[in-house]
Formats: structure tokens, C-alpha cells, sequence
């Protein structure tokens, strides 16, 4: 008779029984926005209810007018957001470029790979941002300063990334190339580039997530306008609607910007297709 | 001494393996006698693997039902043991723990273990390597390794899923003559899948075809070859005619496979 | 086919050879490139006023300077303790929730979407919620530190306890092995290399937290030292504190980039054929 129907006591392993489609009904993206959804809720309620103090919490539909408020006004428009996303735009486009090129480099000349690579492993050891009060004494507090530690703290994992891709060329393909005769040129574009999109691909936008927290950890700590001085400001001066409502319009513009640059990377990424 | 069936030992009535609406597997009857060395040859994706880990007790059936000395199979059994593809040594642990593991997995004492692991290591030939770690060793060792572990608790029922599938051509061929002397001199079951006609004719009892997917039982080819074997066996007409007559009925289906993919 | 350009480089990669030359080369490149830059440092403060670009030695002079002094000393004391606190805690707590997460794949599946979203947002920016419920010591900023080094801690312990390679586990359900014994014998080694490259990343992470909101909000500590000395414009004590904070780094940093070679080695399936 059927197995289903015995009655001996052990049967298959848990850990090998493949994962449950639903809990209690619901498949895992559903729990995620259940989870998500509750969090918010929970939040909204403390603060409505007085559990936490109004001064400390706000309740997250405040928040999203508040949000709605400050993106009509002008004057936060052009002294807070564009101002924030255009450096970041600005440092993901260098540290884009340089670390692409300076991957680049590594992959050609062996005695710089040998010569830079430990010092890359550690590098996201130590904290960038120690050198940002020097760069404020020598520039003044301003845009340079802040794109300058941007860039250096997003364009290495650029660097990294784009070096897997490089060496990720199988060697087959260079013998292939070599057979053929290709100038560095034409092997730079027809096959080296092409190769390493994907880790490329994975690079950048890390390299974004990178260039954002730089960007607005910068603005946090001393800045005179951007949005991580908008909450700062609006923090030191006890306007903690502004604040909360300057993180989540945060929250919102880095989940834009990260899908939509994902989106258009994704048409070039050959592994997604 | 091999070459006598005794009794039963496995026997599966009609199993059938559905993965949602499509049938992958079945139905499927067969039986192993004690002592009986049977191999099962079969295009690529046949089910060939699911059988034997529904044996293993690793997969329920759809329906139908798995008989192991007679009694209903529910899960794993500890008198079987599986050999798998891929070594699956554990790189962290050297070479002699790796096939004391089985008796780990049974609470056997610290000294008991390493006593009867290394006597199987001696038996596959590595006793000079039980203090090594796999990826120390070569492919073919790695498997002998594998197999010692699945001797350890002395099983009555082997199942080696093509355990030397991963291995080149000339290593396969020694590690089946190696197979052979460690097999003649044991008295437990053995369901063995490969996808060498050779191996299957030199070291079973009895050949099993199945069919590409859904993987269905095209013969049962008994290989009268006497007992004990050793690789000369292979150029005795009665060999060759069992080889050929397996090789007419997967090279069958081994094109309608081919033309399927296609 | 032109004959000026080159053809492909042949950067078929040898396999290292292990000759004596070979080997001091690698070793000896990074030292040469560190020596380079340190040389270039030199070079410019020469050029440039030396109250603006203090040279190497000066710099480090300041520096030996302040830890003379009591103060200082108990700023970079504070800091450590900060740090070795949080840490800990990242690595205990972190990894404990994180495998625990990586052990049930529908759990995983349903909470990673709200944790990658989390570990997206620049975390610097929700520190004032730190401020605001946790006061202005040192309590916030070890929750911080904490916060910043633990999401991607978790993130990393929940892929590795759930990558656990299926044969294995195959293996051991046809032992009959208990769950327990399974996630002894066979998850927690298998995920120990992915736990000691955490180690090393999330330290890095979780330093630079710290940093961020000693800079931020701090009244003692590394980072209030080094934004205290911006108005006074005292480069050679900003420079000396940077060197002091590279250092800090760079040791815990070595050593964990050894363990976590030893334990790759070691515990990694690939290897000789």
C-alpha cells in the first residue's frame, strides 16, 4: 500500500524536504510585505498612541506628508535634493570611470595588480572618512571635498568587481583571440568588455550604494546644504518632523535610483538575459 | 560466495514519482535478491537517480510501494548504504574521519571507529592516506574513500549511484576492477547505475534497461558470467552477447533522448 | 592587420610559480608602492607651506605629542572600548541570528527582501534616531556601530548557513542523522569560511560607523578629535590621528585576513585534483 499511509515513525529528513510554499497560507514574498507592512504599523501606532514620546516618533503618515510637503517646496528642492543627487550622480560617474580604468590597468600591467591588491583588501578596513577634516582645512567646506572622499570610497569596489570580470575571460577564448590576431584594441572591446559586463554590471552598483553613503554621510557630518545636512540641521534644531521626513524621502530616492540604475544595467547584463 | 540469490531483498511493486502533473519515473517493478549485484543503465534524465534514492528511502513514491526484507520503506535504513556521485567528502575533516563518519552518525566509540574505518581504508588500498584531506587526494581516490565510508557499517544493500561518473575513462576502469575485488568478497545487495555497459556486464548478476523519461523497465538482462570474476571475464562470448543486446536497447533510446532535447 | 598596434597580451594568467624571485616579487610590490606614496607625500609637502601639508614626519611627531597627552589618551582609549563592544556584539549576535535565519530556506526567502532593503538605505542618515532614543553617549554610538557592521553580518551568515552542499546532506539522511547532529557536523564548518570573511568585512563597517558619528555627535573619542581640529585648522595633529586610525585598522585587519586564509584553506572544497 501506499507509503503515505504507514505508520512507522521515522520518515525523510526535514533539512532534506524541499522549502514549504506557504506558511499559514502565504508564500514568502507575501510574508515580506505582511512583515514590512506590520513594522509600519506598529510604528504608527506608538507614536499616535503617545507610548513614545511625539517628540521622539512620528507617526509614518506624517511622515509622508511632511515628505510630500518638502518636495513642492523650491527652496529645499534646489538647496537640498538636486544638490544631494547631483553629486551623487557626479561621484558615481567618476568612481564609475576611474574604477573601471584603473581595473583595467591592474589587469594589464602584473607588477601594479601585485603591488595594489593587498593594499585593496584592506582598504574598506580603515574608514575613509578620516580623511575628510583634511580636505576640509586644505578646500574649505564645499562640493570638492565631498566628492573627493565619495569618489575614493565608492571608486574602489568598482575596481574589484571589474578586476573579477577581467579574469573572468576563460583562457580559451584568449588563445582564440590570440589566434586570430587581434590588436589590444579589438580585444579590449570585442571580448575583454564584453566578458566582464556582468561583474562590471555588479561593481557599479555597488559602487552607486557606495557613492550615495558617501555622498549623504559626508553632507551629515559637515556640510552647508544637501539632504544629510537637511537632517542633520533639522536634528540640531529639534524640527523632528523635517528630519523624519528628510529620511524617508532618503530612503525613497536611494531605492529610485538604485532600481532604475539596476534597470538600465540590466540591458547590458548578458548573464540576466 | 556471490552468484547465489537467496531471497529477497528489495522489492518494489508499480512505484511511480510524479513531480506535480508529470510523471518523471514509473511505474517501476523490481526486485534485488540477497547477495545479488544488479546495475541499471538509461539515457540521461531517465529517473535512474530518483530510483534509487526512493530505494534509499531519501524520496517517498507517488504511488506504489518499496519493500526492503520485507518490510514497508519509510525513510533511510541504517543497513543501506549510498554512494554517491560526487565523493561528498567533507573537505574540513582528513581522510580517516571522513569514513569513520558513518559510525559517528551511529554514536559508535571514539576507538571502535577508528578501528574499523581503518580497516576498510585498508581495504580500498589507502591506508597510507587516512591522515590526508581530500583535497589532497585525486578523483578516483576520493571515491574509494566513499566507498569505504558506505563498508563501515557493513551494509546488506549497497547503492552506488554511478560513483565513478566524474572519473576519466582509464581511471574508471581500474576503480571497477578495484569495485570487483572488494564486491566479490562481500555477501551484501548491490543496485548499481552507470552509464558503462561495461561495468554493468563485469561487475552484475543482472542488467536492468530503462527507458527515457518516463523511465520504464525495457528488460531484465540476467549475465551469466561465473563467480568469482576478475577482468578477463569480459572476453567470454557470453559478455559480449549480454553488451550487445543492452546496446541495441539504449542506443534506442538514447536517440529518441537526443531527439527529444532537440 | 596592422603592425603598430600590439597584439592581444599574453595574459593567459601562469599558474603562480613558486620560484624564489617570483615570490619576493610579490611581496616586495605593495611595500614599493607604499614606500612610492608615502615618498610623494614627502615630496609635495616640501613643495607646499608646510603649516597647510605638513610632511611625514611631522605629522607622526604630532601625533606622539598628543597621546602624551591624558586627554587624548582617554579619547582613543574611549574609542577602542566603543569599538570592542560593538564588535563583539556584531560578531555574537549577528551571527547567531543570521545562521540561525540561514537555516529555515522559507524564512530566509521571506525576511532577506526586508533586510537588503534595510542594509540599502545610507545607514548614516538614521542615526538621529540612535540620538534620539538612546541619548547623547556612548550608548547611541555603539548601537550605531553595532547597527552598521551587523546587517551585512547577518546577510552574509544567512547565505552561508543556507548554502550547506547538497550531497552531504544526502549522505547524512540516508545516516539517519539528527537536525542537530546535521548542523554540528556538516553547516557549521561548511560555513566557516564565509564566517571569517565576515569577520573581516563587517570590522571595517563597523569602525567606520563608529567614526562617522564620533564625527557627528561625539564629545570624546577618535573621531570628535579629528573634526575638533578642522577650525583650528591643526593639519599636522588631523594628519597624525588619521595615521593613528589607519593603524587601528590595519592590525585587527591583517590578522583576521590570516585566520581567514588559514580557515579557507583548510575548509574549502576545492583543491588538488
Amino acid at each position: 500500500m501506499s507509503i503515505l499511509t504507514s505508520t512507522r515513525p521515522y520518515r525523510i529528513p526535514g533539512y532534506l524536504r524541499p522549502r514549504p510554499a506557504t506558511v499559514l497560507g502565504l508564500a514568502p514574498p507575501a510574508w515580506a510585505a505582511v512583515l514590512g507592512l506590520a513594522a509600519m504599523a506598529a510604528v504608527e501606532l506608538a507614536s499616535r498612541t503617545g507610548v513614545v514620546s511625539k517628540f521622539d516618533l512620528v507617526p509614518p503618515s506624517r511622515m509622508a506628508a511632511r515628505a510630500a510637503g518638502l518636495l513642492t517646496d523650491t527652496g529645499f528642492l534646489t538647496g537640498q535634493l538636486v544638490p544631494s543627487i547631483g553629486l551623487i550622480a557626479a561621484t558615481f560617474a567618476i568612481a564609475g570611470g576611474l574604477g573601471v580604468a584603473a581595473a583595467y590597468l591592474l589587469w594589464r600591467s602584473e607588477w601594479c595588480r601585485k603591488a595594489t591588491l593587498p593594499l585593496l583588501g584592506v582598504y574598506y578596513a580603515v574608514p575613509v572618512f578620516a580623511v575628510y577634516p583634511i580636505l576640509v582645512v586644505l578646500f574649505g567646506v564645499g562640493t570638492a571635498p565631498i566628492l573627493v572622499v565619495s569618489v575614493a570610497f565608492a571608486v574602489v569596489v568598482v575596481i574589484t568587481n571589474s578586476l573579477t570580470g577581467f579574469d573572468s575571460v576563460p583562457a580559451t577564448v584568449t588563445k582564440l583571440a590570440r589566434a586570430r590576431r587581434l590588436t589590444a584594441r579589438q580585444y579590449l572591446t570585442k571580448v575583454l568588455l564584453p566578458a566582464a559586463v556582468p561583474d562590471v554590471v555588479a561593481g557599479l552598483r555597488l559602487g552607486l550604494v557606495y557613492s550615495t553613503i558617501g555622498v549623504l554621510a559626508t553632507e551629515f557630518i559637515l556640510s552647508t546644504k544637501g539632504l544629510g545636512h537637511f537632517i542633520a540641521d533639522a536634528y540640531h534644531t529639534f524640527r523632528v518632523d523635517d528630519m523624519y521626513a528628510g529620511i524617508l524621502l532618503i530612503c525613497v530616492v536611494a531605492l529610485i535610483l538604485n532600481v532604475t540604475v539596476a534597470a538600465m544595467l540590466g540591458r547590458i547584463d548578458w548573464r540576466r538575459r | 560466495m556471490r552468484g547465489r540469490v537467496v531471497s529477497r531483498l528489495v522489492d518494489v511493486q508499480d512505484a511511480t514519482k510524479k513531480f506535480g502533473q508529470v510523471t518523471a519515473l514509473g511505474p517501476i517493478s523490481l526486485t534485488i535478491g540477497e547477495g545479488e549485484f544488479v546495475s541499471i543503465v538509461g539515457p540521461s534524465g531517465c529517473g535512474k537517480s530518483t530510483l534509487l534514492e526512493i530505494i534509499g528511502g531519501l524520496q517517498h513514491t507517488s504511488s506504489g510501494s518499496v519493500q526492503v526484507r520485507g518490510e514497508e520503506l519509510t525513510g533511510p535504513r541504517d543497513e543501506t548504504a549510498i554512494v554517491f556521485q560526487d565523493s561528498a567528502t567533507l573537505p574540513w575533516r582528513t581522510v580517516l574521519d571522513n569514513v569513520a563518519f558513518a559510525l559517528e552518525a551511529r554514536k559508535v566509540p571514539r576507538d571502535a571507529r577508528r578501528r574499523i574505518a581503518e580497516e576498510r581504508l585498508a581495504t580500498v588500498g589507502l591506508q597510507d592516506f587516512a591522515d590526508h584531506y581530500p583535497a589532497q587526494l585525486s578523483g578516483g581516490m576520493r571515491q574509494r574513500v566513499a566507498i569505504a565510508r558506505a563498508l563501515t557499517t557493513d551494509p546488506d544493500l549497497i547503492l552506488a549511484d554511478e560513483p565513478f561518473g566524474a572519473l576519466d575513462e582509464q581511471t574508471r576502469l581500474l576503480m571497477s576492477y578495484e569495485l570487483l575485488r572488494v564486491v566479490e568478497r562481500l555477501a551484501c545487495g548491490v543496485l548499481f547505475i552507470t552509464h558503462s555497459i561495461q561495468e554493468a556486464v563485469l561487475l552484475s548478476d543482472r542488467v536492468i534497461v530503462m527507458s527515457a523519461r518516463p523511465g520504464r523497465i525495457l528488460d531484465d538482462i540476467a549475465i551469466p558470467l561465473p563467480h568469482p570474476r576478475d577482468p578477463d571475464v569480459l572476453s567470454q562470448p557470453a559478455a559480449t552477447e549480454a553488451a550487445n543486446r543492452i546496446w541495441g536497447l539504449i542506443r534506442r533510446e538514447a536517440q529518441l533522448a537526443m531527439g527529444a532535447a532537440s | 592587420m596592422t603592425t603598430a598596434e600590439t597584439v592581444v597580451p599574453p595574459v593567459v594568467r601562469q599558474p603562480d610559480r613558486t620560484s624564489r624571485q617570483s615570490r619576493i616579487a610579490t611581496a616586495s610590490a605593495p611595500v614599493v608602492l607604499t614606500l612610492g606614496l608615502v615618498g610623494l607625500w614627502w615630496a609635495t609637502a616640501l613643495v607646499l607651506d608646510s603649516s597647510v601639508f605638513p610632511d611625514p614626519a611631522t605629522a607622526v611627531q604630532r601625533l606622539l605629542v598628543n597621546l602624551e597627552s591624558a586627554r587624548f589618551l582617554r579619547s582613543v582609549t574611549g574609542t577602542i572600548v566603543r569599538l570592542a563592544i560593538s564588535y563583539s556584539l556584531v560578531v555574537i549576535v549577528g551571527a547567531a541570528i543570521g545562521f540561525a535565519l540561514g537555516l529555515s530556506r522559507f524564512w530566509s526567502d521571506a525576511v532577506s527582501p526586508l533586510l537588503y532593503a534595510i542594509y540599502s538605505i545610507p545607514k548614516v542618515v538614521l542615526f538621529p534616531l540612535f540620538l534620539l532614543f538612546l541619548g547623547l553617549g556612548a550608548t547611541s554610538q555603539i548601537a550605531f556601530a553595532f547597527f552598521s557592521g551587523v546587517l551585512p553580518m547577518i546577510l552574509m551568515m544567512t547565505n552561508a548557513a543556507a548554502a550547506a552542499p547538497r550531497l552531504p546532506l544526502k549522505l547524512a539522511a540516508s545516516l539517519r542523522m539528527s537536525r542537530a547532529a546535521v548542523i554540528c557536523k556538516i553547516v557549521v564548518p561548511n560555513a566557516l569560511p564565509a564566517f571569517t570573511s565576515a569577520l573581516r568585512l563587517t570590522f571595517g563597517l563597523t569602525f567606520l560607523g563608529l567614526l562617522i558619528v564620533e564625527m557627528f555627535s561625539g564629545v570624546s573619542g577618535l573621531g570628535y578629535e579629528l573634526l575638533r581640529n578642522i577650525p583650528l585648522a591643526r593639519m599636522g595633529d588631523i594628519i597624525g590621528e588619521v595615521i593613528l586610525v589607519v593603524v587601528m585598522a590595519l592590525v585587527p585587519v591583517t590578522a583576521l585576513r590570516a585566520l581567514e586564509g588559514r580557515i579557507h584553506r583548510r575548509y574549502s572544497a576545492g583543491g588538488a585534483k
